[in-house]
């Protein structure tokens, strides 16, 4: 007798699947539900059926994820409502999956496939994971968000609303036109995942949002100083970095 | 010509490096245009040279009649040549000129003054009269007088153009940041738009949610046709109409409130929310896909992890703004951030439509996340 896994988050998706493959497979025998993809992992491991059926969208670890972890432990299909990419690398990959809402027909002739293939061991399925993770994280885009501590709160703030950046022991100050906050990034590691073309280091301890300044003024010594548009604070270019500002 | 042209050309080659060396960007093209220009005609160029010559040295001559011909001509020309660099150095150099006036402006009068020294001493050499006549104070006086004046004009000239120079050039790149932001903006919006149809019935939304009702009704249970008619009020409330900026703030609530009914009964009612929105506000116009962004967000990062939650709307007027907020009682914009660009979307399109008068402010404090829009009432 075949025993099978099954994971999704929905609960009323999980009864349905549990009934369709009932009447589409009556040999097959579910003993274990999973709600997210950790879930997932530990039941497999307990129970260690020949089979487990994944949804992709799972909350804490995905059933992707999921996948990668099982290390062809076990046979997987994946479960999904919606995905062209997916389903375009699942059939190219020759790798198993059902397609929510599943219809009798349909997965009936999905289980016979599937049937036919759990003699063989498990398709590797650790190229495909990282072709659909490719697929659906595309290269880091410039960061975004920051989460800053404001008194007691968390907040969120936009790059492009940070006038600088000073690096404040193992802390970085944000100062936007309005507030000031804290973030426990050091400013190096802040500085790579920054828009280097909007996000200027002048100084060992400052980055400057170059949209924010007024202007740089340069004294006998030449010294450069930047004075910045929303607020008072003048901000040093330190020798290492005044290239960034050609003389004229 | 060869032997002429060849060096010519190199010489020329060689001052190009220098000032493309000396000149920021942005000042060696504009020097490079008016270079473009010239060649464009050159002979206009030197006719127009030779005619200002020739009457600036029949004004020397109509000034100093004692000065001949030859000399006049050649008056004129240094003339000339000093004119261009009294307005070509602070035209092209004005940020140095302009960055430290006051010590380019001691020194231009100390320079005048030093000259009219030098020049004073070699009239003093070349000069038959006898030097007691040539040094009589008054005499002195006049030439340092006259040399601080001179210096003066200078430096007012230089420190007048350079000044003006860098307030234009202040301006136009002000004037350039301006329009780079305003065209991002609209691009983003334009993408936002686009996005809309998408956002808004989201395809694994939609077949998920499908799924669960065939599941209903396959079982009969009488929870079949609640679920079919939430989505059904989902989706006659999203049909989106994006020739608009906005839609009412009750129809957005409305959209959201459908959504997180079903969201409730797929998670098998263990979703509780609420929505007040202050009475009188519901007409108020609000854009579309941001009330529905931060409610995806919130259900997605605050409910969905931990399998049940809460999330409140709440709508109001504070002083002249339109105040809505999304809470929920998850864990809070802690652990790693998505890319986040639903809600860089919401952030720009804010700005694209009210300016600084929008905000967009993103917060958790001891218990849940909250998002707050602020817009003009």
């Amino acid at each position: 007798m075949t025993r099978a896994v099954i994971a999704d988050d929905e609960p009323l998706l999980r009864e349905s699947l549990r009934a369709a493959l009932r009447e589409a497979w009556p040999a097959l025998e579910i003993v274990a539900e999973a709600a997210n993809g950790a879930e997932a992992l530990h039941a497999v491991r307990e129970h260690r059926p020949e089979l487990a059926f994944l949804d992709i969208e799972m909350p804490v670890l995905t059933g992707l994820d999921a996948a990668r972890e099982l290390k062809g432990s076990t046979h997987v299909v994946f479960v999904t409502a919606y995905d062209r990419y997916a389903v375009e690398a699942f059939e190219r990959g020759a790798v198993d999956y059902i397609l929510k809402p599943a219809t009798s027909e349909r997965l009936a002739e999905t289980a016979g496939r599937i049937q036919s293939r759990l003699a063989a061991p498990p398709v590797p399925v650790d190229r495909l994971l990282d072709e659909l993770a490719r697929r659906f994280v595309p290269a880091a885009p410039p960061l975004q968000w920051l989460q800053a501590s404001l008194g007691n709160s968390i907040r969120l703030i936009n790059v492009d609303d940070v006038l600088f950046f000073r690096s404040d022991m193992k802390y970085t100050r944000i100062v936007t036109a309005e507030f000031e906050a804290l973030v426990k990034t050091p400013l190096r590691e802040l500085a790579a995942g920054l828009d280097a073309r909007h996000f200027w280091q002048v100084h060992r301890n400052t980055i400057v949002n170059i949209r924010r300044i007024r202007s740089v003024s340069v004294d006998g010594d030449g010294r450069r100083e930047i004075e910045l548009r929303e607020r008072p604070e003048r901000l040093e270019v330190s020798r290492a970095f005044s290239h960034l500002f050609k003389a004229s | 010509m060869r032997w002429l042209t060849e060096p010519l050309r190199r010489l020329e080659a060689h001052l190009d490096a220098w000032a493309a060396r000396k000149l920021p960007p942005d000042v060696y093209a504009e020097a490079l245009e008016l270079d473009r220009r010239m060649r464009r005609r050159p002979w206009r160029w030197l006719a127009l040279f030779v005619l200002v010559a020739g009457l600036a040295s029949l004004l020397v001559r109509a000034i100093w009649p004692s000065v001949e011909a030859g000399e006049s001509l050649a008056i004129a020309c240094a003339g000339f040549v000093w004119l261009a660099a009294l307005v070509g150095a602070p035209w092209y150099g004005y940020r140095k000129y302009a960055s430290q006036p006051w010590k380019r402006f001691t020194m231009l009068v100390v320079l005048a003054v030093f000259g009219a020294a030098v020049g004073f001493s070699v009239a003093l050499m070349q000069s038959n009269a006898p030097i007691a006549t040539m040094l009589r104070p008054e005499k002195v006086t006049r030439a340092i007088g006259v040399s601080l004046a001179l210096g003066l004009f200078i430096a007012c000239v230089v420190l007048g153009i350079s000044r003006l120079r860098l307030r234009e050039a202040e301006q136009r790149s002000a004037r350039l940041a301006a329009e780079a932001e305003s065209e991002r903006l609209e691009r983003r919006t334009l993408e936002a738009d686009l996005k809309l149809l998408q956002a808004q019935v989201e395809p694994h939304f939609l077949f998920n949610t499908l799924s669960n009702v065939r599941h209903l009704m396959a079982t009969g249970s009488p929870q079949a046709v609640p679920m079919l008619d939430h989505l059904i009020h989902y989706l006659r409330t999203a049909m989106p109409d994006i020739r608009s900026d906005s839609t009412s703030l009750g129809r957005e609530a409305e959209l959201a409130t459908a959504y997180l009914e079903i969201m409730r009964m797929r998670m098998g009612g263990e979703l509780r929310f609420s929505v007040e929105i202050a009475e009188g506000l519901a007409a108020n116009r609000f854009p579309p896909l941001i009330l529905m962004t931060l409610v995806e967000n919130a259900v997605k990062h605050g409910v969905v992890p931990r399998a049940g939650g809460e999330i409140r709307i709440g709508a109001r007027r504070e002083g002249d703004r339109l105040v809505v907020e999304v809470v929920d009682d998850g864990k809070g914009f802690t652990g790693p951030l998505g890319h986040g660009t639903g809600l860089a979307n919401v952030r720009d399109r804010l700005k694209a439509l009210h300016g600084d008068a929008a905000r967009l402010v993103l917060e958790s404090g001891q218990r849940g996340a909250v998002a707050r829009v602020e817009i003009p009432a």
